[in-house]
């Protein structure tokens, strides 16, 4: 038998080790040596809040009354934490960038930083966490009544007896001191409570090796061996096939949902977390914590139910077996293991629940009624803290009450999955908003509103006892007697479980109105942005974000209200801070987009994303979502779409490239082969003068005997030749300005008749000499074109006297005519000459080309004549083609286009 | 345009699975077939199946957790190309 | 009796002054315009020595030099390759069929009477 003076003592020296060990923390913490503080093992151990009194001592229960089912409350969050990549690993990365300070905060910046979702949410958080503190209190004194009262002879007397309301309340009172003196020390919900991190994580040793030390006495102590101890098992707890039934399913999912909604272990798993890379250690290490401290649980219970008296109250085995078997050292060690489950839930839960009545229930009101004076600097800083210390201590006085009033009515018992219930309304909301853009604050809140109430009506009002709120009559009948509202049985499904029932009514309720809301009703801008930045948390680079939000406001009203609410040190270092990332390390920085998004981030993680967003909103003017932006950023696939069609551009720009590259090189060659194609034909051509001029210089040079004639006839020839060479070079000129010459030129309109006409006189003379027959064909008058006359010229007279020249036929005549059709007007010139081989036609408009070499005439001339005309022809716009005709005789067109009309 | 995933993508198709294939143990029907009266060495074969599982699920969790690659950045490309140049990333800002 | 040289080519100017040249050095020349008239005449009344420009109608100057060397009758008549592209790659294609001599436009009229005299030389 343990003294009450010794528990009293134990207890309170425990206590002192708490505070040390929290001092310690927060020291260290504060000298920048965070060291283990900040260790991956004291994150998991700190998320271990999970594990409360209701576990500790309430899983033996359970599994005394119910087998295995105690496991489902740790298989949920096992599951949640072997699939952190899934979710988890979302929810801490939009937390870290959004600087989220409580599931209220995450759930309202999602939807917009609708303050109303944020009270609702916490208004559900506090009705659910309530008897959950008073739980604790419960089992706290009962604890304290047990081993202090109880020997082993004295077991089953006195666990019934009613509570000791005084040892509550002072342990109550201890906590709030606790809670306030390191809960509260700064307004920075963000920051890290290294001090109750640090004794949290004690706490959770403590809890593991009561229960591992209890377990191993029991099995090894009392049953010698696992063996003896499920012989003694009795079938039904082990071997029941309902077991397996829709509560196995219904509670391992609450569970799941309870890790993540819980207020308190979204604080320790997301908001105290300082880096994302401990939740991989806590993916395998928290499942491993709760895989010990249930390995215990069954061997616990069967010892319980064989050896203690029939009668012993189940939830306190973990107690009374060390008591039985006279172990009150061990006794001691469970007591504390209890009592730190029990403290270390209620201090998390108040710091979670202070921050999010404060945050988002005192502050907007106090906005709103100018409670707060809004000139005193820090002001709204004191006013916040003082919140959220009496948040705590209402927090723990309502817990106290709901003990003190409800305490031994035995509805606490199962207070536990009812809170599961209430918290699990806001998975919805929660899923939804990560993985669905479309979710918005209707569906949000239509959903929560609607699954509270039916949570209320069919669980938590029902649970307080037959003699509160609900009277056995309605219960049993209905309200008014309308059976189809039975809360335990609503629309007639009455064969479930109440717990199973109640979820499936609020859940489902919940769900279906948040997806059909959401729906039905188009987000706001500002929905739609923070629905992007959530969804897309992974893929929306920081930068991007902070450029969506267009504001301006001055930095001077902005540094009043960082002065308001942080304080004028804290407002002092973050405007320097601002100055110098904006490259202005001695002046103030400027109030720009990213200045302002990031401002607000860090008023949020003080007074949460609402009340900063409300406040911002006071001095910021023309605040304007860049939807442009915001569509771009929004649909993953359309960016990913647009990924690939870029790649396939880029590809098909490569190809383009790559094709033009040897196409250029392909032109290249030719040009080169035609360049030296070209200087062997001017070689050539410049040559044949030169032999000439060459030869009979020499023999003028050499021989004195000629006679007159032929000394004059020989210096004709050389004249000849110099001036063939002159025109051949004139001509080279000529064909190179043609090609590559650039000045434009003047285009007037002209008859091309005249032209024509003149031509053909120049040309008679050549005829006649040649004596070949020059024939006017049909003509086309009155047309007019825009060119060069003399070109026009140039062209006729090369074509006529070209065909004039060699023509070998016997009776030789060269035909022109002129003709016009729709768009152009045309002249044909036509002559019964050997015409052009056909293997020459493609190559006659080349260079030094003489479509009519292989004739036997060999008639002075150079082969650029027909190249010059086909040049200055594209010149003018127009063509000049080789018509495709049979019989003898070459046929070539010349063809000009009337000009455009101007219009 | 096929190439063989990486063993990241595949170590992360792991990681989502994993909680799936753990709720399908743990849930019914699966978790039916161990109950009875079966025991080994004296421990009911339902008790073993149920601590086995959960044994085996942490051990996958910490062997992927400790193989799995650190998300990549935001501004990566979507996964399964062939590693483009950085600066041609998406998210391009718009000729405004 | 003087010797025969047979000038084919295409350039009036050019067969005027080298028939001069050769005539005044005492031999007896015939020319002709195109390739075909110049194997007709070989063929009628072998010449001691045929001046070929490669550049001619009808049949070119290489048509005609492998139709002399193919010829038993007429390959040991010497040819004399005469042309004004003056690439190396037509003298060696020429020297390969059989050509004697090879002379790029414009020459000297002492060159090519001393190639004559040196190919006709018994």
């Amino acid at each position: 038998m343990l003294s009450a003076n010794v528990v009293l003592v134990t207890a309170l020296l425990y206590v002192a080790l708490l505070f040390a060990v929290a001092f310690v923390g927060d020291r260290r913490a504060r000298t920048g040596r965070l060291g283990w503080l900040q260790s991956p093992l004291v994150y998991t151990l700190s998320i271990s809040v999970y594990c409360t009194s209701w576990t500790f001592y309430g899983a033996v229960g359970s599994a005394a009354r119910n087998g295995l089912e105690f496991a489902t409350i740790y298989i949920g969050p096992t599951l949640v934490f072997v699939g952190w990549w899934v979710l988890l690993r979302k929810i801490v990365r939009i937390a870290h960038t959004q600087g989220i300070t409580s599931i209220a905060d995450m759930i309202s910046s999602r939807y917009g930083k609708s303050a109303t979702l944020a009270a609702l949410v916490t208004l559900i958080a506090v009705v659910s966490t309530t008897p959950y503190i008073a739980l604790q209190l419960k089992a706290v004194a009962t604890s304290v009544q047990v081993i202090s009262n109880s020997g082993p002879d004295t077991l089953p007397g006195n666990v019934d007896a009613a509570p000791d309301f005084h040892v509550g309340f002072w342990i109550a009172v201890g906590m709030a001191v606790f809670t306030i003196l390191f809960g509260t020390r700064n307004i920075d919900a963000k920051e890290r409570h290294h001090g109750v991190v640090a004794a949290i994580a004690l706490e959770a040793v403590v809890k593991l090796v009561a229960l591992l030390v209890v377990g191993v006495m029991v099995v090894f102590g009392v049953a010698d061996g696992p063996e003896r101890i499920f012989a003694a098992a009795s079938p039904e707890i082990l071997h029941a096939q309902d077991a397996f039934g829709p509560r196995w399913v219904a509670v391992t999912f609450l569970s799941a949902a309870a890790v993540i909604c819980l207020p308190r272990q979204f604080q320790v798993t997301v908001v105290e977390n300082v880096d994302e890379g401990h939740l991989r250690t806590a993916a395998w290490l928290f499942p491993l914590y709760l895989f010990l401290l249930s390995l215990f649980v069954l061997p616990i219970a069967i010892a319980g139910v064989s050896y203690l008296p029939a009668g012993t109250d189940p939830d306190m085995f973990v107690l009374t077996l060390p008591i039985w078997a006279s172990r009150n050292d061990i006794a001691l060690l469970s007591f504390l293991g209890g009592f730190s489950a029990a403290t270390s839930m209620v201090i998390v839960a108040c710091i979670a629940l202070s921050t999010m009545i404060s945050n988002h229930i005192v502050m907007p009101v106090a906005l709103r009624l100018r409670w707060v004076s809004h000139s005193a600097s820090g002001e709204i800083r004191r006013f916040l803290l003082v919140s959220r210390r009496i948040s705590i201590c209402v927090m723990l006085l309502l817990g106290f009450l709901y003990f003190r009033f409800s305490g031994d009515s035995g509805a606490l018992a199962s207070i536990g999955l009812i809170a599961f219930v209430g918290v699990a309304q806001v998975l919805p909301s929660l899923l939804g908003g990560l993985f669905w853009r479309q979710a918005n604050v209707g569906g949000a809140l239509s959903g929560l509103v609607a699954g509270t109430l039916l949570w209320v009506y069919t669980l938590f009002l029902p649970s307080f006892g037959s003699d509160l709120i609900l009277s056995p009559q309605t219960l049993a009948a209905g309200p008014f007697g309308i059976e189809l509202l039975r809360p335990q049985a609503l629309f007639g499904l009455d064969n479930f479980d109440p717990l199973v029932h109640a979820m499936f009514w609020s859940l489902s309720v919940n769900t279906l109105l948040f997806v059909l809301v959401s729906l039905a009703r188009d987000a706001r801008p500002l929905e739609r942005l923070q629905g992007t930045l959530f969804v897309d948390v992974f893929r929306t680079p920081a930068a991007t974000a902070a450029g969506l939000l267009r504001r301006s406001a001055t930095t001077d009203d902005l540094r009043l209200l960082a002065q308001r609410i942080l304080g004028d040190d804290a407002a002092q270092r973050l405007f320097e801070q601002a100055a110098q990332q904006q490259g202005r390390a001695h002046a103030a920085p400027i109030a720009d987009d990213a200045f302002i998004t990031q401002f607000e981030r860090t008023l949020a993680g003080s007074i949460g994303g609402a009340s900063a967003h409300a406040m911002i909103s006071q001095v910021v003017t023309g605040e304007t979502i860049s939807l442009d932006a915001l569509v771009r950023i929004a649909d993953e696939t359309q960016r990913i779409r647009e990924y690939s069609h870029e790649l396939e551009v880029k590809s098909r720009e490569l190809e383009a490239t790559a094709r033009q590259l040897g196409e250029a090189n392909e032109r290249l060659r030719r040009l080169d082969v035609e360049k030296d194609h070209f200087l062997s034909q001017v070689s050539h051509e410049v040559r044949t003068p030169m032999t000439s001029i060459r030869s009979f210089s020499e023999i003028l040079l050499d021989d004195r005997r000629l006679d007159a004639a032929q000394r004059e006839r020989f210096l004709r020839i050389i004249h000849e030749e110099s001036v063939r060479l002159t025109r051949l070079l004139d001509s080279t000129l000529e064909l190179n300005l043609l090609e590559h010459g650039e000045t434009p030129w003047q285009q007037v309109p002209i008859d091309p008749e005249l032209a024509l006409d003149n031509s053909i006189g120049v040309c008679q003379v050549l005829a006649a000499g040649a004596r070949v027959r020059l024939i006017e064909g049909e003509r086309a008058r009155g047309a007019t074109v825009e060119g060069e006359a003399d070109r026009l010229s140039q062209v006729f007279i090369n074509l006529i006297s070209n065909a004039i020249k060699y023509n070998t036929s016997e009776a030789p005549w060269v035909r022109v005519s002129s003709r016009l059709d729709h768009a152009a007007y045309e002249v044909l010139i036509e002559d019964n000459g050997p015409g052009i081989r056909a293997d020459e036609r493609e190559l006659i408009f080349s260079k030094f080309r003489r479509g009519w070499a292989h004739t036997q005439t060999s008639t002075p001339g150079i082969g650029l004549g027909l190249a010059i005309s086909w040049q200055i022809m594209r010149r003018l716009g127009g063509s000049l083609t080789l018509v495709e005709r049979s019989g003898p005789g070459a046929c070539f067109k010349v063809r000009l286009p009337y000009p455009q009309p101007v219009t | 345009m096929k190439t063989p995933r990486p063993a990241s993508a595949r170590l992360r198709d792991a990681a989502m699975l994993l909680p799936a294939i753990g709720t399908f143990l743990f849930l019914p029907p699966a978790i039916t077939l161990f109950v009875g009266t079966g025991t080994l060495g004296g421990v009911p074969l339902i008790v073993l199946y149920l601590f086995g599982v959960w044994l085996v699920l942490i051990a996958c969790a910490a062997v992927l957790a400790r193989r799995l690659a650190d998300p990549p950045p935001a501004t990566d490309p979507p996964p399964a190309t062939d590693a483009p140049p950085s600066d041609e990333a998406p998210a391009r800002e718009p000729n405004a | 009796m003087a010797t025969r040289v047979l000038i084919a080519e295409d350039e009036p100017h050019i067969v005027e002054s080298l028939s001069f040249v050769l005539q005044r050095e005492g031999f007896s020349v015939v020319s002709v315009l195109d390739g075909e008239a110049a194997l007709r005449h070989l063929r009628s009344d072998a010449p001691d020595l045929v001046i070929l420009d490669l550049m001619l109608p009808r049949m070119n100057g290489f048509e005609v030099l492998k139709a002399v060397k193919s010829d038993p009758a007429l390959r040991s008549v010497p040819v004399l390759i005469l042309t004004a592209k003056g690439q190396a790659q037509d003298r060696r294609m020429a020297e390969e069929i059989g050509a004697d001599s090879f002379m790029t436009k414009p020459f000297s009229n002492r060159d090519i009477v001393a190639q004559v005299h040196r190919l006709t030389a018994p």
